[in-house]
């Protein structure tokens, strides 16, 4: 299991909380196990009223499923009315519904050494359970269920979708309209122009040229939100993909004296997506990459197959399914640039978070990178992990499901020319 | 117009588009007719005979696939019919499987609009 995936318990953590549950932890009187001998040193106190009184819920676990700790917020949000829970399994707490499915599924995924988190809605809201392994120096470890109300963030995602779907329609029409002409224009199919109108026109060109690429990412992005859309998946290069984009970005790149550099395998690797999927994919990466990492700084572009036995370090966004694992294509898209904060991550995760900050945002653009790579990778069947930290570079692993057919490659030219 | 340019017929039912692509099309040489829905586009077909029709997918109430049939068969086999579309999810085996000839991205560029026009009626010739 990779260590950064674990919960460093405090020094003095024990196989069993140290200190009496109160009664709103849920401890079953009389029982030493979940009532042991009172702990009064005042760091201990204070970091259990800090637990009773976060909004977040928290419950600890043990390798089985019973219940260790749990916090008031986690009794409230998974509807848990037993006045006493400890010990007792949480299956059976939580019931069978989708809120239990959920539980159940983190629990697995972490007990089996990998973090897992779901978003699930019951009786009107959305809760986000996730998990982690709680390592506290006791051969089984115990794993850390946290549950977030993110009914606001959900509410707030839908609205933002609906608007931009209007906004992105009503935007297109004339910008269609504008764009042909200066095309024509700049084409002198209206006849030869002077120096100063050609140069006017080719950079009022170029501007909306930049604008269509800002509504095809809305539009993209709201496409992703609706499963029935679904299309089939083809064969496409991933190495071909990786170069073309490359190719495509690497003014951006020099313009932000920064180096670009692929490290790609030097044979085919077929995925199951479409063109336009993997190279927004890419696209959004290395242009976050180009935006955040800082100048004289390397990206680095890598395409191997997936080593299925070595996961990808770092956080794991989306996870994979098994067939996924065992067959796919690894990308990973690195910098050795700042970094993100770890307490930042949830929130690039999130779309028009560079909206929310538009005073304070040090990049050009609307917060939809991160969110778009997270939507085409499930879309796709794949897995996704940020391994990154303040002053550490990010990196950001794709896992991309291999295309089983013995279909030829598609499109892997593009229409900005030939591979490489 | 010479006599001997090549007849587009674009249909679209947005008044601007059509007045732009029509721009554009006659400054490429072309020979040029509008129509805003299924019936205009069809009657135009049937009387005009274009080489290339430029189908939006997206009318006003209704669906372009559900119109190219009609139009098809109002302008007789030697016609073209390329599918215009902003939706990234229509590909161009869908264009080709559901009864067009081929593909045009909106929003059009010159290029990508001449380009396969150009394309398709070098096929034809």
């Amino acid at each position: 299991m990779d260590d950064r995936r674990r919960i460093q318990a405090p020094p003095d953590g024990g196989a069993r909380p140290a200190t009496a549950p109160t009664d709103e932890t849920g401890g079953a009187p009389g029982s030493s196990a979940a009532r042991p001998a009172a702990d009064t040193r005042p760091g201990r106190r204070a970091a259990e009223a800090v637990f009773d009184q976060l909004d977040t819920g928290l419950v600890v676990l043990d390798v089985d499923g019973l219940v260790v700790r749990i916090n008031p917020a986690a009794r409230r949000m998974l509807g848990i009315v037993a006045p006493h829970p400890v010990e007792r399994p949480v299956g059976e707490l939580v019931g069978t519904g989708e809120i239990g499915v959920a539980v159940a599924g983190c629990h697995a995924a972490a007990a089996d050494g990998r973090p897992a988190s779901t978003d699930v809605t019951a009786d009107g809201r959305t809760l986000r359970v996730s998990s982690a392994v709680l390592d506290h120096g006791a051969p089984a470890p115990w794993v850390v269920l946290r549950i977030d109300d993110v009914t606001s963030h959900r509410r707030a995602d839908t609205r933002a979708e609906a608007i931009l779907s209007l906004v992105s329609h009503e935007l297109r029409t004339p910008l269609t309209v504008i764009r042909g002409y200066l095309d024509a224009l700049d084409r002198g199919l209206f006849g030869e122009l002077s120096g100063e109108i050609r140069d006017a026109v080719a950079r009022m060109l170029e501007q909306c040229i930049e604008l269509d690429e800002r509504i095809r990412d809305l539009i993209r992005f709201r496409d992703l939100t609706r499963p029935t859309r679904e299309a089939a998946p083809v064969p496409v290069d991933v190495v071909a993909r990786v170069r073309l984009v490359a190719r495509a970005l690497r003014p951006a790149v020099e313009r932000a004296r920064q180096r670009l550099r692929i490290d790609a395998c030097d044979r085919p690797l077929p995925c199951a997506a479409r063109d336009e999927l993997v190279d927004a994919v890419l696209r959004h990466l290395i242009d976050n990459a180009v935006k955040f990492a800082g100048a004289d700084r390397t990206i680095t572009l890598r395409v191997q197959p997936f080593d299925a036995a070595r996961l990808p370090s770092g956080r794991e966004v989306v996870a994979p399914t098994p067939d996924a694992i065992a067959a796919g294509v690894h990308v990973a898209v690195c910098d050795d640039g700042a970094g993100i904060p770890a307490e930042r991550i949830d929130e690039a995760l999130r779309p028009f978070t560079q909206c929310e900050h538009h005073l304070t945002r040090r990049a050009a653009g609307m917060g939809l990178g991160l969110p778009t790579v997270v939507r085409v990778v499930e879309r796709l069947g794949g897995g996704m992990w940020i391994d990154t930290d303040a002053g550490r570079g990010t990196a950001v692993h794709l896992l991309l499901p291999r295309h089983s057919g013995d279909a030829a490659i598609g499109n892997a030219t593009g229409t900005s020319g030939g591979r490489p | 117009m010479s006599d001997t340019a090549a007849r587009i017929l674009v249909v679209d039912d947005t008044a601007l588009i059509r007045a732009m692509a029509e721009a554009l099309l006659r400054g490429a040489g072309y020979d040029v007719r509008c129509a805003a829905d299924g019936a205009g586009a069809a009657a135009c077909a049937r009387q005009w005979r274009p080489h290339v029709v430029l189908l939006d997918l997206v009318l006003d109430g209704e669906d372009g696939w559900d119109v190219l049939p009609a139009i098809r068969e109002a302008a007789g086999d030697g016609t073209r019919v390329l599918i215009c579309t902003g939706d990234e999810d229509v590909a161009e085996d869908d264009a080709t499987t559901r009864g067009a000839d081929g593909l045009v991205r909106k929003p059009f560029s010159a290029d990508s609009l001449l380009r396969p026009l150009e394309a398709i009626l070098g096929s034809v010739a």
